[in-house]
């Protein structure tokens, strides 16, 4: 075995030096975790005794060679050495970035540091737990949301066709209804002719009551077929010149207006787009309702007027009555399929006009409005597509 | 409450208890056929007709009303339904109203309208429409109980 020390440091660090070669042996010998933080202790200390880093180095190969030429297990010992090394030198590079001399703050800094990151891996760690999570419930509500769909898509498929089963079903029951009532109709009307002088007048007068019965009744099938006609068309929208329309109800209801002596103006019409047919029922349903509804004490006068937005978009079209009003209560209640605010026998009818109308209405994508004061007069009200449009 | 098809308990002649029916119906020739089912009977009975809900309103109102024995009340009317004007005649006349025999008697065989009809103490029977003898007895027998009941 080869003494120790060639060259002493001492005299030129004195204490510095003989400790740095104590802790350095201890931890080359030992490699405890103990015996390493010496590295940073006696780094500190020589740093305090402005020991120059050069020094450090000088310091470090004397004992270093010593140990080295000692050692057994040349592979480790050379790793202890680097690893000291490096520790002690550390404190010179930190100090030389600007961390000063305080080991105390730099320990605490590196602990925050470690706090901080420990902190940030944590969060990140709940982060990614909760973006998972998310992921999860978007892609749950995605996939519930997408059956909704589907459901709604289905239903909308039965409503349709049962809407257009209903539609069927109401044409044909109707339709059948129509010839036996106009047998039963024929039949009355031999009884009430052929067998005038064998009939009492008690007889005739259930005759009379089972005739004018079954004429209503021949009305309520006309307008429900009228009224089950429109529901489930397809609706292929066409031009439709409302003056022409306008004019060819006025003729079809002549023998109305002459029995209600009306006075009818009709304004300035324009060319919508929607069905003939069905704005036809409607102008017909809006116009003979003025006619029926007149005030038994003043001349029956109806005004048939369109008003359209700049462009020709919209059209709102018009029947102004002076008739007998609606009451405001009841304004909603007319609409409805059979309600009526009279009995047969005040004024006839089926309840089914403005239900048709609003139905109309509907297709064509708006509502018929009414405007009505008891008295006075009504203003029914609808709004089409401009032909313009 | 029961619906009734058959006999009253009464008998026929059970229709003779109604003297005075307060009958409330929009059309004509069912006011027609009470008559005659009532002239059927052999009852000697006075009907008021009310071919609109609120006429029946008004007559109930007026203080110096005649007293009636029943009201045979339609549903389907026009303005105000049957069921609008138990409502309207309960909040009016409250209690006195609820000691009313009141038949209803309608076309609607709708189980809703029934049981809505059914939700006032005044109605006492809910009957399908036509109306038969039988039926018209059977009002009278419930008649007779509710004056036993009475005094
Ligand atoms: N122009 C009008 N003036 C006053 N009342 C009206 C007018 N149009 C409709 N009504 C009321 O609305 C009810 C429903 O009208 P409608 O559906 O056309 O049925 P109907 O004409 O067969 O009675 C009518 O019974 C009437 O009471
Ligand atoms: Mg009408």
């Amino acid at each position: 075995m080869k003494a120790l020390s060639l060259i002493d440091p001492e005299p030129l660090n004195g204490d510095a030096a003989r400790r740095y070669r104590q802790a350095l042996i201890a931890y080359a010998r030992n490699g405890g975790e103990a015996d390493l933080l010496e590295a940073y202790e006696c780094a500190r200390a020589a740093l305090q005794a402005q020991v120059a880093i050069s020094d450090i180095g000088e310091i470090h190969f004397h004992a270093a060679r010593e140990l080295r030429a000692d050692s057994t297990d040349r592979e480790l010992t050379e790793t202890r050495l680097e690893a000291f090394y490096l520790e002690a030198v550390s404190v010179y590079d930190m100090a030389l970035r600007g961390y000063g001399a305080s080991v105390a703050t730099l320990t605490n800094e590196i602990a925050e540091r470690r706090r901080v990151e420990e902190e940030l891996r944590k969060l990140s760690g709940m982060l990614t737990l909760q973006r998972d999570q998310l992921d999860q419930q978007v892609r749950a509500r995605t996939a519930e949301l997408q059956n909704k769909v589907e459901e709604l898509r289905a239903l909308n498929g039965q409503l349709r066709q049962t809407n257009q089963e209903q539609s069927q079903f109401t044409y044909a029951l109707s339709h059948d209804l129509k010839s036996p009532v106009n047998t039963m109709t024929n039949m009355l009307d031999f009884l009430a002719s052929d067998y005038q002088d064998y009939i009492d007048e008690d007889g005739q007068e259930l005759i009379s009551a089972a005739r004018t019965t079954a004429a209503r009744m021949s009305r309520i099938i006309a307008d429900t077929l009228c009224y089950s006609q429109l529901v489930g068309v397809e609706p292929r929208f066409e031009t439709v010149d409302l003056a022409q329309l306008c004019k060819e109800v006025l003729a079809d209801l002549r023998a109305d207006i002459d029995a209600a002596q009306a006075k009818v103006h009709v304004g300035a019409l324009p060319v919508i787009r929607g069905l003939p047919t069905q704005v036809r029922s409607l102008l017909q349903n809006l116009i003979s309702n003025g006619l029926k509804f007149r005030a038994p004490d003043r001349p029956c006068v109806l005004r048939i007027e369109a008003t359209s937005d700049v462009d020709d978009c919209e059209v709102e079209v018009s029947v102004r009555d002076n008739g007998i009003g609606i009451a405001a209560a009841q304004q909603e209640r007319i609409f409805g399929l059979f309600q009526r605010l009279h009995t047969h026998d005040d004024y006839p009818g089926t309840g089914i006009g403005l239900a048709l109308c609003q139905r109309v209405a509907h297709v064509h994508g708006g509502s018929v409005q009414v405007q009505s004061e008891p008295g006075k007069g009504s203003c029914f009200s609808v709004r089409f597509w401009g032909a313009g449009a | 409450m029961f619906q009734c098809s058959v006999l009253g308990g009464g008998g026929m002649n059970a229709a003779a208890e109604l003297t005075r029916v307060l009958v409330v119906d929009d059309d004509k020739f069912d006011h027609l056929a009470y008559r005659r089912l009532f002239k059927k009977a052999n009852a000697a009975v006075e009907l008021i007709p009310c071919y609109y809900a609120r006429d029946a309103l008004a007559y109930l109102r007026r203080p110096d009303h005649a007293p009636f024995d029943a009201i045979f009340l339609d549903i389907n009317m026009p303005a105000m339904n049957g069921l609008e004007f138990l409502a309207a005649a309960s909040a009016e006349f409250g209690e006195a109203f609820s000691h009313q025999v009141v038949a209803v008697i309608s076309t609607s065989m709708d189980p809703r309208d029934q049981e809505a009809a059914e939700g006032y103490d005044a109605v006492k029977a809910f009957y399908s429409k036509p109306m038969t003898i039988e039926k018209i007895a059977h009002i009278g027998a419930l008649v007779a109980e509710a004056r036993r009941a009475h005094s």
